[in-house]
């Protein structure tokens, strides 16, 4: 394991070059899949998530259908997460089912019900969400909060605003912003925080801070990770304005063709 | 000549309601859904390295058709019958999102048959094809080899899959850099060596490149019962490499395997839902002597896998 110290050099600089404050790369693509109603692909450093969304359709999971039942008049909102087996480190065995792509899964439902306008989509319909990480070096959960987005954009599907989300951890006293798997995992796992936020309209829609932490460091932490969600913001609505532009004067090119 | 649909039947709506008859009308105009003529295939496109969290990877597309390959090794003990033999196991998986459907088929996380089918044919094209020598994936003779795991995640369904997933895997293959392994002998444990700074990786050699291009045909649409003997659709179409519409459609989809230089790996044809008059009418049109299906491989198709293998070389830097 490295010394402590090393995590973060005197100059400032982490081990992959990075500042505290500074992202790792974001790389997207918007509607990769044409089978799916919505799609989306996103590069975080070296975490790589495929997201492809479908529906409003008609209810077809035993999960959808026990809660159709027992809100006949709300539209269920289904995530399906699996990882590829070569996405981590050691080769893992399972790719769905397991106790944390579970989590992580209910974790997007959860945090998508309450970002997508759920009170106009057709009631009793469900609106599947699969996300395949291909790569995961930490901030995977990040990395799929905002592909997903990204996606249901792409379907058309109405939402209340973006839910951006970012994180960061402490790493022996120093806050660093989105952190990869080798910080995230230092001295037996550092403090991490992830915060998922909806920047326009103001508003954490998910919050989670996984290891124990000093109570007089958790705001430090959570503001880093907010203006980290703050800063995806606006990367996402540029790819999002730039592809309905392009789309908006292609078809009219074919209009006035 | 036309099909007998009121004008409402807009083309979209006749490809959801009744894709046979989609495929027959724009038949009738020697062309397919995608614009391509019945013996044309769509490029394959493969690229080696896409996921750096493998020792081996590659991505292959073909049209919308997307499947992304990782190996990975591990240690293993070598069977008693083949004791200096590593193993390749290769493992398919169809994501639920990578088609409409998929989501809907496997729910439960179980593998779903045609996953299971694909992983069990790209183990035997791969043992038969002699393609990877399992002598170089040895560490120490009777005690230690590399067992090379192989998953290929499909991504974008849209037909081609078992194409698809046997370029990645091959890219995988070739892309695939071998660990620095070392065996010690009085304690009987490997451990991992780093490899010297600046030092190329060692990589398998593979001595031949196995490939494949599929085939769909689609009988003679019913509903154009009667016509000319020279329409289009009065026999069976035989379709290079069909899309998923076109699958569906199909009464027989089949593939030919191809090591290069008119060696041939193998045939399949996998009849679809109907078995019957369709699909020998079919075969016994394309089928005069007895030559057995081979014969099925009329010039298109091997002009195709001539052109594919080519692709698919160049793609893998071995010319």
């Amino acid at each position: 394991m490295f010394a402590s110290r090393e995590f973060v050099s005197p100059e400032g600089l982490r081990l992959d070059g990075r500042r505290v404050n500074e992202l790792r790369r974001l790389r997207v693509r918007s509607g990769p899949l044409t089978d799916a109603d919505g799609s989306s692909y996103l590069e975080l450093g070296n975490t790589r998530v495929l997201v492809a969304v479908y529906g409003p359709r008609e209810v077809s999971s035993a999960k959808a259908a026990r809660q159709t039942t027992q809100s006949s008049d709300r539209a269920t909102v289904c995530c399906q997460f699996s990882m590829a087996t070569f996405s981590g480190g050691e080769r893992r065995r399972k790719i769905k089912g397991d106790r944390r792509t579970m989590s992580h899964a209910s974790a997007l439902e959860k945090a998508f019900s309450s970002t997508i306008a759920i009170d106009k989509i057709p009631p009793r319909s469900q609106i599947d969400i699969f996300v395949e990480v291909l790569q995961s070096d930490g901030g995977m959960l990040v990395a799929c909060i905002n592909a997903t987005t990204l996606a249901l954009i792409d379907a058309g599907i109405e939402i209340r605003d973006y839910l951006c989300a970012s994180s960061s951890a402490l790493l022996n006293d120093i806050t660093v912003i989105d952190p990869n798997q080798n910080e995230e995992q230092s001295f037996g796992g550092s403090p991490t925080a992830t915060v998922a936020v909806l920047p326009v309209t103001g508003g954490v829609v998910y919050l989670d801070v996984d290891t124990r932490l000093h109570i007089d460091r958790l705001e430090e932490l959570v503001n880093q990770a907010t203006t980290g969600a703050l800063t995806i913001h606006t990367l996402l609505e540029k790819v999002v304005r730039d592809r309905t532009q392009s789309t908006v004067s292609t078809t009219s090119a074919q209009q006035n063709a | 000549m036309s099909l007998s649909y009121n004008e409402d039947v807009t083309p979209e709506l006749l490809r959801v309601i009744h894709p046979q008859d989609y495929i027959s009308a724009l038949a009738l105009h020697n062309v397919r859904g995608d614009g391509r003529q019945f013996d044309a295939m769509r490029p394959l496109e493969l690229a080696l390295g896409t996921v750096s969290s493998a020792e081996g990877s590659a991505t292959a597309r073909i049209g919308n058709t997307t499947v992304v390959a990782g190996a990975k090794v591990e240690i293993g003990a070598p069977l008693a019958s083949a004791p200096g033999h590593g193993f390749v196991i290769p493992n398919v998986i169809i994501t639920g999102g990578s088609s409409s459907e998929a989501g809907r088929l496997a729910p439960s996380g179980l593998p779903s048959d045609q996953a299971q089918v694909l992983s069990k044919r790209l183990a035997d094209y791969l043992l038969q094809s002699g393609c990877v020598d399992m002598s170089q994936l040895c560490v120490h003779e009777g005690q230690c080899v590399m067992v090379v795991y192989l998953d290929i995640v499909c991504v974008a369904y849209d037909g081609g899959l078992l194409d698809a997933a046997l370029a990645a895997a091959v890219g995988a293959l070739r892309d695939l850099a071998l660990p620095n392994i070392t065996f010690d002998t009085s304690t009987g444990t490997a451990s991992l060596q780093a490899a010297p700074a600046g030092a190329q990786p060692r990589r398998l050699t593979l001595r031949s490149v196995p490939m494949s291009l599929s085939f769909g045909m689609v009988p003679a649409s019913a509903s154009l019962a009667g016509q000319a003997t020279d329409s289009p659709l009065a026999r069976p179409l035989l379709l290079v490499d069909p899309t998923a519409d076109e699958e569906v459609v199909s009464t027989g989809v089949g593939s030919v395997l191809s090591l290069g230089s008119d060696r041939w790996l193998g045939f399949t044809l996998a009849a679809g839902t109907v078995v019957g008059g369709a699909t020998s009418a079919a075969v016994r049109q394309v089928e005069p002597r007895g030559f057995g299906l081979l014969s099925l491989l009329n010039d298109a198709v091997c002009a195709g896998v001539a052109a594919r293998r080519a692709a698919l070389l160049k793609q893998l830097s071995i010319v």
